[in-house]
């Protein structure tokens, strides 16, 4: 088994509801694994089984070749993990902490420590409790990332972090992959993963709803423009032959748009008109599953 | 500066440990230094005299020597209800409390494997225990130089050794539910509810006849019926508190590494 990730029919019921049903997952090594799904739709649930934190109802999970329950100490090893809650030991520096974690892994690296530091621009001197969440963040991804493992579990990553900080966090990812190492990413936002993943799933109501490469996600990627022409009325007729077209309005110089895959073509036929503004923002997932899918994800 | 959760645990609790050594150590010193208004005879009558339903409630008012004032109003009262806090505060502390914060799920993220940070944070609970028994020991001991009455120092670290049993069962009990529930609310209700219907059923025992032995199943008999600083510790008494203690360890352990954490 090649896969740094895979499961087999991995289900968790609590109670008489199934907070996820025969997730089936394979995440490649050396690669860069999305798992997409809105609030609530399982990803936490699935990655406190691949930790071990909770034990499934049934199935198989298998990480980094090893059993998720019976090797869980080897495996937490070889794992850098950031959970998504913050929970960390409010009371201690982000110094303490990233140390105690270090040692609790048996890989402390002050160096190493000292130079993600840097790189996130993380303050370690000053108590977690008086940090903002973007910093409390910084101090999670330091921690997962100190000692160098062959696997990342990352769950919301780059919530809290501004802009520059995140191409910072992709750049860390894409060198751990270039060192041989895996990452495993958990979010609700599309665009967070699309720019590092290779490959992503999405789960919704504790489903499996889909698993795809990032080509087949671009293609079928939808984009909304809000555009306003500067003199001419718009019309349907300006997009003749532009291929993807999910949604169309039109009124007077306004035009709202759905565009799925590449949006070359749109951009080239609004272009050939003076445009005033246009705008364009990301679907969220709730929104992308029933453009994608046409309807919403059955429950489990 | 920590490197295993032992440490880490004492460096979190030190306030919380100076606190209470220095607590029990001013308690215990103003209770043995008051004793001589005690030894005084016509009080000794007033007391012989009261109700012995009230005298069972305060271990006992027969205390007109140094060596049954100290099991009684020191031993008895400080295992009864000054460390019946200590012990569930304690044992609820260090393992609900940080499963509710999450902090545990973060612990247990890494390597560390769940038997051992059960260990290691039950290690720490019992290091606990000993500072503020030691303190409160010191205590006793300033106590008694001050007012010059003799007792034997083995009995009272008996007495006290004893004292710190009970505190461990106390804490492995709390530490125990919430190891084995995970819920910090079962890890104080329950002990705290045992507690209070053992000290009933065990000061009734002393005074209702239909009760008589009933105090044979309340931790409170094993501890205290012995009076171990006028007869010297009971080893079967002792082997009954350790064997409750390792129950509890033992059913924590099991279940802590079987269940679900929480979140």
């Amino acid at each position: 088994m090649d896969n740094a990730i895979q499961t087999a029919g991995l289900s968790k019921k609590y109670g008489n509801k199934w907070a996820i049903r025969g997730v089936e997952i394979e995440v490649p090594r050396k690669s860069v694994y999305g798992f997409l799904g809105p609030n609530g739709a399982g990803k936490t649930t699935t990655i406190r089984c691949l930790m071990n934190f909770i034990k499934p109802t049934k199935g198989i999970i298998s990480v980094l070749g090893m059993d998720s329950q019976d090797d869980a100490k080897m495996i937490h090893k070889r794992v850098g993990y950031l959970t998504g809650e913050m929970d960390y030991y409010e009371n201690l520096t982000g110094r303490q902490y990233i140390s105690y974690m270090g040692h609790l892994q048996g890989n402390h690296d002050k160096t190493e420590v000292n130079k993600l530091a840097k790189r996130l621009k993380a303050d370690l001197g000053v108590k977690i409790k008086t940090l903002s969440r973007g910093n409390k963040q910084k101090i999670g991804l330091i921690s997962a990332f100190q000692h160098k493992p062959e696997l990342l579990v990352l769950d919301e990553p780059t919530s809290g972090l501004d802009p520059i900080l995140q191409r910072e966090f992709v750049d860390m990812v894409f060198e751990h992959k270039e060192a041989g190492g895996t990452t495993f990413i958990s979010s609700h936002f599309l665009m967070e993963v699309e720019q590092m993943c290779d490959m992503v799933c999405f789960i919704n109501k504790g489903r499996v709803v889909e698993e795809m490469t990032l080509e087949k996600l671009h293609e079928r990627s939808i984009h909304e423009f809000d555009v306003v022409f500067k003199d001419k009325k718009a019309s349907k007729d300006m997009l003749d032959g532009v291929k993807g077209i999910k949604e169309l309005k039109v009124s007077d110089n306004f035009m709202h748009c759905h565009i799925a895959g590449s949006v070359d073509g749109f951009l080239k036929a609004i272009a050939k008109q003076p445009v005033r503004s246009l705008r364009t923002r990301e679907l969220d997932l709730e929104e992308i599953f029933l453009k994608m899918y046409g309807r919403d994800v059955p429950n489990v | 500066m920590f490197r295993t959760p032992v440490l880490k645990t004492l460096y979190d609790k030190r306030w919380v440990i100076l606190a209470w050594s220095l607590g029990a150590f001013a308690m215990n010193l103003l209770i043995t230094w008051i004793f001589p208004d005690f030894k005084n005879p016509q009080l000794v009558e007033v007391f012989k005299s009261l109700p012995e339903s009230l005298q069972a409630f305060s271990g006992s008012l027969d205390i007109g020597t140094i060596d049954k004032y100290l099991d009684s109003q020191v031993f008895f009262n400080n295992g009864s209800f000054i460390f019946w806090i200590l012990g569930i505060s304690i044992g609820v502390n260090l393992l609900s409390t940080d499963e509710d914060k999450g902090t545990l799920e973060t612990t247990l993220s890494t390597k560390i494997s769940r038997n051992r940070l059960y260990v290691e944070k039950f290690i720490a609970m019992t290091f606990i225990f000993l500072a503020v028994n030691i303190a409160s020991t010191l205590g006793i001991w300033l106590g008694l130089f001050i007012i010059h009455e003799p007792v034997s120092a083995v009995r009272i670290v008996q007495a006290t050794f004893m004292l710190f049993i009970f505190t461990c069962l106390l804490g492995s009990f709390s530490f125990g539910i919430g190891a084995l529930s995970g819920k910090k609310n079962l890890s104080i209700g329950i002990p705290t509810l045992t507690l209070v219907v053992m000290f009933l059923v065990y000061t009734f025992a002393q005074t209702v006849d239909w009760m008589k032995n009933w105090d044979k199943f309340t931790w409170n008999y094993y501890y205290s019926k012995g009076q171990t600083v006028i007869n010297g510790i009971s080893y079967r008494d002792f082997a009954v508190l350790i064997a409750f203690v390792a129950i509890f360890f033992i059913a924590g352990l099991i279940f802590f590494n079987k269940r679900d954490l929480r979140k």
